[in-house]
Parts: structure tokens; sequence; C-alpha cells
């Protein structure tokens, strides 16, 4: 009995989840658009998650760097330690992390932002004094995560690929030009361009989860943590689960 | 205030966010020649070896464009579309040559261009390349697969000969015998000296015939003079009619044997018949000692007082007439 509430639940909050995207494409491409609304989000999102993602980005790339140099100096392919590396962060890491790291710290934040403002009774608020809560909220959130998420994975690429810079050059001497060269001469367009598709949609899913989670949140201020904590869960997820379809449809379209 | 100062930063994001996509763009478009001037080259190959669109093509070991298009033609030619950069175009000759490499050993298949030693006018667009027959990888592993059985052949029959040379005492005796050693040395002495002799002998030889040649002696005569040479035929002429006669006496000879043969004469009865042989054999013995007997009896004449006289006188004559 409990099994089959649990699977019911399941599928009764994928359909909700969908009805809420459905609602955001109805809703968004109305007008009035919330411009500021918007760019005040896109603010928050994308610039004030920025020395996070940078750090992340750094660390992932010096790390990935120093930790792959003694795999590949077995096999005497030193010089390809650049490449790898270029082609792990532009098509996996890169985007991965960041949208892990921006599940967790925009995710959380709609989620709890708007989950107090649903237990404090502020969307009702809205909705008699006239304002679209929905469009005011979830809209510009949702849409501002979408357009944030790629810059940050490209902004979080390049901060990568310097530390891999950096990392190659703590036990060898590789000069900028030929490391650039190395780098450029590997990725094509079919490692950058569904890589920064596949972001759009990591960004998408970050929002509409925590702007759902949250505009849904019930039970009080108990609801609000709630609300927090399942949106970077079920986003994080979700990432994944975008990853792998990404990966499979790149593959068929023989990207990979 | 502060709204604006937001604006600010989030547009200096967004501007380096969009800025980095773009440069990243471009930096692999450029290397992929989407942006700078190019031509389209075609070459055939019979096998492409697993060469792809996008690979490298290659001239003189420089990147100078990208694979654009692989295409069957038929079931042995494959069209290979290739798009070289404008900046590398006159470089390339239209009697050059392509054939599939490979960058490093595992790496990605790539064209190189060759240029061909004879001139030619530069390539334009939509010509078409000749083409290399590649060594593939599989081919190389073939011809290797030969060799290692033929090594392995060889080996075998090193690994026999060697084992029965091991068990040849014959042969470890042969080369642990000292004496032979010394025997080859004194024998390769014997020869240095035979070949010093030879030398010698031949610088002889030189001198003599150098003397035949200049007409010295009777050899150089009998070569060099023409008095002799004469001579010589007029003696071979002479041997000639000897030998002429000397063939006739034997035929003569001959016809006369066979009358001896054939005719029922003295001289052939005398020949054939064996009684009479040894007749003829007993009476000459017969004959020999009636002579010693006679010859006895002469002797005792001689001695006898009625002519011993006579017999004096005759030796004193001789005697006077040899003073």
């Amino acid at each position: 009995m409990f099994k089959k509430n649990r699977y019911k639940d399941f599928l009764k909050e994928t359909g909700e989840i969908s009805a809420f995207a459905g609602r955001f494409f109805k809703e968004g491409f109305k007008p009035r658009y919330e411009f500021a609304e918007l760019i005040r989000q896109c603010f928050i999102i994308g610039y004030q998650s920025l020395p996070l993602v940078c750090v992340t980005a750094f660390i992932m790339g010096l790390v990935l760097t120093v930790q792959s140099r003694p795999t590949l100096e077995e096999f005497g392919a030193e010089s390809y330690l650049p490449a790898m590396v270029a082609i792990s962060v532009i098509r996996e890491i890169g985007p991965v992390i960041t949208a892990l790291i921006c599940a967790g710290k925009i995710g959380s934040s709609i989620g709890a932002e708007l989950g107090s403002m649903r237990v404090t009774e502020q969307i009702d608020a809205m909705e008699v004094s006239g304002t679209n809560p929905f469009k005011y909220l979830v809209v510009t959130r949702i849409l501002a995560c979408t357009l944030m998420l790629p810059l940050l994975v490209i902004v979080g690429d390049t901060i990568s690929l310097y530390a891999s810079y950096i990392g190659v050059n703590l036990k060898g001497v590789v000069s900028w030009h030929l490391y650039y060269t190395q780098v450029f001469d590997t990725i094509d367009f079919s490692d950058l361009i569904p890589a920064f598709i596949k972001s759009y949609f990591f960004g998408f899913v970050i929002g509409l989860i925590g702007c759902y989670k949250g505009y849904n949140s019930k039970k009080g201020t108990e609801g609000v943590g709630l609300a927090a904590n399942s949106a970077v869960v079920v986003s994080s997820l979700l990432i994944f689960i975008l990853d792998l379809i990404a990966v499979q449809i790149a593959d068929l379209m023989g990207l990979t | 205030m502060e709204k604006t100062k937001n604006y600010i930063k989030l547009g200096l994001f967004v501007t380096i966010g969009t800025v980095l996509l773009v440069l990243a763009l471009y930096l692999i478009g450029s290397k992929k020649n989407l942006f700078s001037e190019t031509i389209k080259v075609n070459t055939l190959f019979r096998n492409i070896g697993g060469l792809l669109p996008g690979n490298n093509v290659r001239f003189a070991g420089i990147n100078v464009g990208t694979i654009q298009n692989v295409k069957i033609v038929n079931d042995t030619t494959v069209l290979v579309t290739m798009i070289i950069e404008k900046d590398s175009k006159k470089f390339i000759r239209k009697n050059s040559v392509t054939d599939i490499g490979s960058d490093g050993l595992m790496g990605n298949k790539l064209i190189n261009i060759s240029a061909s030693s004879s001139e030619s006018s530069i390539i334009e667009e939509n010509d078409t390349l000749l083409s290399l027959k590649s060594v593939g990888t599989d081919e190389m592993m073939h011809t290797l697969s030969n060799t290692n059985m033929n090594v392995y052949d060889i080996s075998t029959d090193l690994k026999a000969i060697m084992k029965r040379i091991n068990n040849n005492s014959v042969l470890w005796n042969l080369l642990s015998d000292t004496t032979l050693a010394r025997k080859v040395r004194t024998s390769m002495e014997n020869v240095e000296q035979t070949t010093k002799h030879a030398s010698e002998l031949s610088a002889n030889m030189e001198g003599i015939l150098k003397d035949i040649h200049d007409g010295k002696g009777a050899a150089g005569k009998l070569i060099g003079d023409k008095a002799v040479a004469d001579d010589l035929a007029n003696s071979i002429a002479n041997l000639k009619a000897a030998s002429d006669t000397a063939k006739l006496a034997l035929h003569h000879m001959h016809e006369f044997m066979r009358d001896l043969n054939i005719t029922p004469g003295p001289l052939g009865v005398l020949a054939r018949d064996t009684a009479m042989a040894n007749d003829l054999k007993s009476t000459i013995h017969n004959l020999d000692r009636s002579s010693s007997l006679l010859q006895e009896d002469l002797k005792a004449v001689q001695s006898n007082f009625l002519l011993r006289k006579y017999f004096k006188n005759k030796i004193k004559a001789e005697k006077d007439s040899v003073k």
C-alpha cells in the first residue's frame, strides 16, 4: 500500500512538474513581460553565482590535470594532457559541475524564497493585488536560470582551462601558445555546441524545480526547508538524467 | 543607484560570457577553415581507411585544410572532397599527389599532399588530385605476419643446424686441432711462395715472349723470320710428299701381303705352314750344329802339319801388308 502510494506520488509530482513547465511556457510568452524583475534575477542568479562557479571551476581544472598526469605519464602520452583535460572540461565536467553548484546555490535559494513567500501568504497577497505572481516570480526566475547558466558554464570552462594550464606547468613546461594550440586543435564544434545546448536545459531544470518546490510548498516553516532541500535534490538528479539523455542524443547525431 | 550598479555588473558578466562563447566558436571554426577563404579540391581513393569529414589535410606537414566530404562513387572508388585555404593554394600544383596518413602512430587519419618534381600549374577549384595507395595497418600486419613465419622457419632450420654442429665431434676436433691451424698456416705460406714463383715465372715468360716478339732466339726466328717460315713450309711439303710415298708403299705392302695370303706360292706356304716352319727351325738348328762342328774340324785342319805352313805364311803376309 505504502509502495503503491509512493509510485502514485511520484507520478503525481511528475505530472504536476510537467504542468508547471507548461504553465511557464504559456505565461512566459504572454505579455506583459517583467523585464526589470528578469534582469534582477539574472543579476542574482548569474553575477552573484560567478565567484562560486569560478572557484569551483578553477579547482576542478587544476585537480583534473594534476590527477590525470600520472596515468598519462605511464603511457608516455603526457603531451595529450591539455587535449584530454580540454575535452573533459568542455564536454562534461564544466556543464555538470556548474549546474550542480547552481542547483545547490540557486535551486535552494529559489525554493526557500518562494516557499517562505507561499508560507507567509505573500503570493496570495500578490494575486489579490492584481499582480500575476507566476509571471513575476516563476517565469522571471526560470528564464533567468535558463539564460544565465550557459554563460556561467562558458566562464567556468575558461577558468578551468586556465587552471589546467597552470596544472600542466606544475610538473612540466608547456608554453601558453602550445597549450592553447593543443586545446583548440582538439576541440571541435561537436564538443562545444552540445555542451552549450545542454547547459540551457540544466538551467531550465534548476529554475523549474526550485520554483515548483517553493511555489507549491506547504506545512508552514517546515515546508520552506523541505522545499529548499527537495529543490536541490530533485534538480541535481534531473541534471544527471538530462546529461544521460543529452549524451545519447549527441551520440545518435554522431557528435560524440 | 544600486540598481544601476547591478545592471552594469550583470551587463559585464553577460558580455564576458558572450565574448568567451563567440571566441571559442571562432577559434574552433578557424581551425576548421570556416571563416577563411577556401577552395574545394577532390581526390579519389580505393580505400580511405577510416578517413572522416573534418580530418586534417596537410601539405609539407602543415595543416592547410580539412576534409569536407567523403562519398562512395562506385565499388572501387571513394571521392574525398577537401577544403584548402586559399593562402596555401599557390603552393599546391596540379600534379601533386595525395595519400592517407595518420597523426602519430594511433592518431586521427589525415590526407598528406606531396609535391611532384615536375612542373605544373597551380590547382584550381574542383580539381582532382592523383592519389597514392597508402599502406594500411592491416597490410603492414599481414606482411609482418609473413615475415614472422619466415623468421620462424629460418630459426627452426638454424636450430637444427646448430644441434647437428654441436653433436658433430669431427667439427669440434677440427676446430680444437692446433696442428691443423699450423698446417693451414704452412699451406698458406706455401701458397704465398707459389704465387711468388708464379709471379716470377710470369715475369720470365713475359721476357721470353718479348724476345720471341722481337725475333730473338730459335722460337723468335721460327715466328718472326720469313725465310725460316718458308723453309718450314718446304719441310712440311716434303714431309707431306714423304708421307704420301709411305702411304703408297704401305698400300703396295698391303697388296703384297694379301697376295701372299691368297696365292699358293712358296713364300705363302712358308708363312702359313707351321709344320714346315718347325722343319725349317730344326734344319737351322742342325745347320748351326753342323757349322760349329765344321768350325772345329777346320780348326783341326789348320793345326794339321800338311796345311800349317800355308796358314803361317798367310798371317805373315797380312802383318807385312799392315806395315
